[in-house]
């Protein structure tokens, strides 16, 4: 796993700020998976970094791809309007990302690997509490995209984040 | 006109992509403009937006369609005609027996698609709709996927955002209720963008994969303008698609607004392979250049084009260029999508984004635009019987 605390950091206090105004869709799109089994996993905590920076719940989700083909991606609508594209592959020895945040005055871009520390590389002031709470709040995630992948079909979230 | 002269009609005038098309084609020396026309029965307004452009290049002004049609001197037309008409007089065009050079996208009706495809090869000509696909960064990225670099082709993820439009407008809190069929029109002050825009990514998807979709899923949103939740047309979309063989691709086009973006707007590939992936950009490599002079600020709103749509209108209110960012390209990689259109021609070979592949994309939006009013992924090929409801007064 990676730990994106310092990008969530940052993203969220240039939010705060109210430059760019209210943030309205995330494209998020990370060449970081070690292996086929991260994908889901990361995937869906990058969905819950989404929701942080969009203050909202997704009421739908639809995902593509394949963990066993090394990629999957994420479409998400939130209940006020917003929504998100996110995607994962393998890193392939070369993690790399590509980030922008919308908003209804500007916008927030990055492309990078630099912050794709990995968890277990970390020093110990890696913020423990906060990738514990978000493996837990993913769980949900992962069962929702995992129901999406075999529909092959929109899957409805009801407000708590369960599958409707 | 020498023998190695292709004549050239254009079709409407201002406030159309033909500023920049005719301009594109009177620069290539084996073009040469013969003139201006339009269909008959447009508003007093189009003629004479037409007539003033006919005008500012110094060509005749045709009034009658037909007869700048039967033309000798004409071997090629230039179509920026409104949305709605646009593929239909593509297909007149090519039954004139004249290649056709179209705006895109090529009509929002998958009946005048079809009938522009079966005129232009019923008639043999050339045909080609506008695109960035000639662009040097894309065809970069279909290098690379080409060699094989990245293994097998696995996803594909573009970004097509322009960075125009005074933002900020748009009433936000609740997801936008989509309709189907879509309005396609251009107001003055409102285009469906994810039509308008998403048409290159579109575009790049089925060039750098070479594989049909096989499933749509699509979302559009009113996020930036007011201007267009008024007209109840999109400022921002995005497509999820299946493709052949397991591919899959997403796709985001839309109007972000002026000073949402350092240059033009986000436009960007990201190639997703089995042995790595690729990010690429239309802006980089760049040179970035700051300097104590003004900073740049958006124009002052022209009522006529508040959106900045078209390149007279904003050189009435001296728009000017971005100049953060100076993208590395060399001359020759500034080719435009004319000239390509042209080598086609001259070499007598098949555009790669010729009306068929524009009809192909017509019906991706489509089923896109179907997807986000339904609530569900959509088939291709969609159901010619469709059309009915989509197309009633043309």
């Amino acid at each position: 796993m990676y730990d994106w605390t310092v990008l969530d950091q940052t993203v969220s206090e240039t939010l705060a700020g109210g430059r760019v105004g209210a943030p309205l869709f995330v494209r998020w799109t990370a060449a970081a998976a070690q292996n086929n089994a991260e994908l889901k996993s990361l995937l869906a905590e990058m969905s819950a970094y989404a929701e942080t920076w969009l203050s909202g719940q997704p009421r739908r989700i639809y995902a593509t791809g394949s963990a066993d083909d090394g990629h999957l991606s994420l479409a998400l609508e939130y209940e006020n309007g917003q929504s998100a594209l996110l995607a994962i592959t393998l890193a392939h020895d070369n993690p790399s990302m590509n980030l922008a945040i919308l908003g209804a005055r500007g916008a927030i871009f990055h492309t990078d690997s630099e912050i794709l520390a990995r968890a277990e590389d970390l020093a110990s002031g890696s913020d423990q509490g906060i990738q514990q709470s978000t493996v837990l709040s993913t769980s949900k995630m992962v069962a929702a995209i995992d129901k999406s992948l075999f529909a092959k079909q929109p899957v409805s979230l009801s407000p708590e984040g369960d599958q409707a | 006109m020498s023998s190695q002269q292709l004549g050239v009609l254009l079709i409407s005038g201002r406030l159309t992509h033909q500023e920049n098309y005719a301009l594109n084609l009177r620069a290539d020396p084996r073009c040469q403009l013969v003139g201006l026309s339009d269909e008959a029965d447009v508003p007093p307004e189009r003629t004479q937006l037409n007539k003033q452009f006919a005008e500012d290049l110094d060509i005749p002004y045709l009034p009658d369609l037909d007869e700048a049609l039967a033309r000798d001197d004409v071997h090629l037309v230039s179509v920026c005609a409104d949305p709605e008409r646009r593929g239909r007089i593509a297909a007149r065009c090519a039954d004139a027996g004249k290649h056709v050079y179209v705006d895109k996208p090529m009509t929002p009706y998958l009946s005048h698609a079809d009938a522009a495809v079966a005129a232009v090869e019923r008639a043999g000509v050339r045909s080609q709709m506008f695109s960035s696909n000639h662009q040097a960064w894309v065809q970069l990225a279909r290098q690379v996927v080409e060699s094989g670099t990245l293994g097998e082709l696995t996803a594909i993820h573009v970004d097509n955002l322009f960075s125009k439009g005074p933002n900020g407008t748009a009433k936000l809190g609740a997801p936008r209720q989509a309709i189907y069929p879509p309005v396609i029109s251009n107001f003055v002050d409102a285009k469906a963008e994810l039509y308008a825009i998403g048409v290159y990514a579109l575009g790049f998807v089925c060039l750098l994969s070479g594989r049909a979709v096989e499933t749509v899923f699509g979302s559009t949103a009113n996020y930036f303008f007011a201007e267009h939740q008024n007209r109840n047309m999109e400022d921002f979309g995005f497509l999820s698609l299946t493709l052949e063989g397991g591919v899959t691709a997403t796709i985001t086009g839309g109007r972000i607004g002026w000073a949402s973006h350092p240059a033009g707007g986000a436009n960007q590939i990201h190639l997703i392979g089995t042995e790595g992936s690729m990010f690429l950009d239309a802006n980089r490599p760049r040179l970035e250049v700051y300097a104590n002079d003004q900073p740049w600020t958006p124009p002052e709103i022209n009522p006529r084009d508040p959106m900045g749509f078209w390149r007279t209108t904003q050189d009435e209110v001296n728009a000017q260029p971005k100049r953060t960012i100076a993208s590395l390209s060399s001359t020759l990689e500034r080719r435009t999508d004319a000239s390509y259109f042209m080598d086609c021609i001259f070499e007598e070979r098949e555009s790669e984004m010729n009306a068929r592949q524009a009809a192909y994309l017509t019906e991706i939006l489509l089923a896109g635009y179907k997807s986000a009013a339904e609530g569900r992924v959509v088939d291709l090929p969609l159901p010619r019987d469709d059309d009915q409801t989509q197309n009633p007064a043309t």
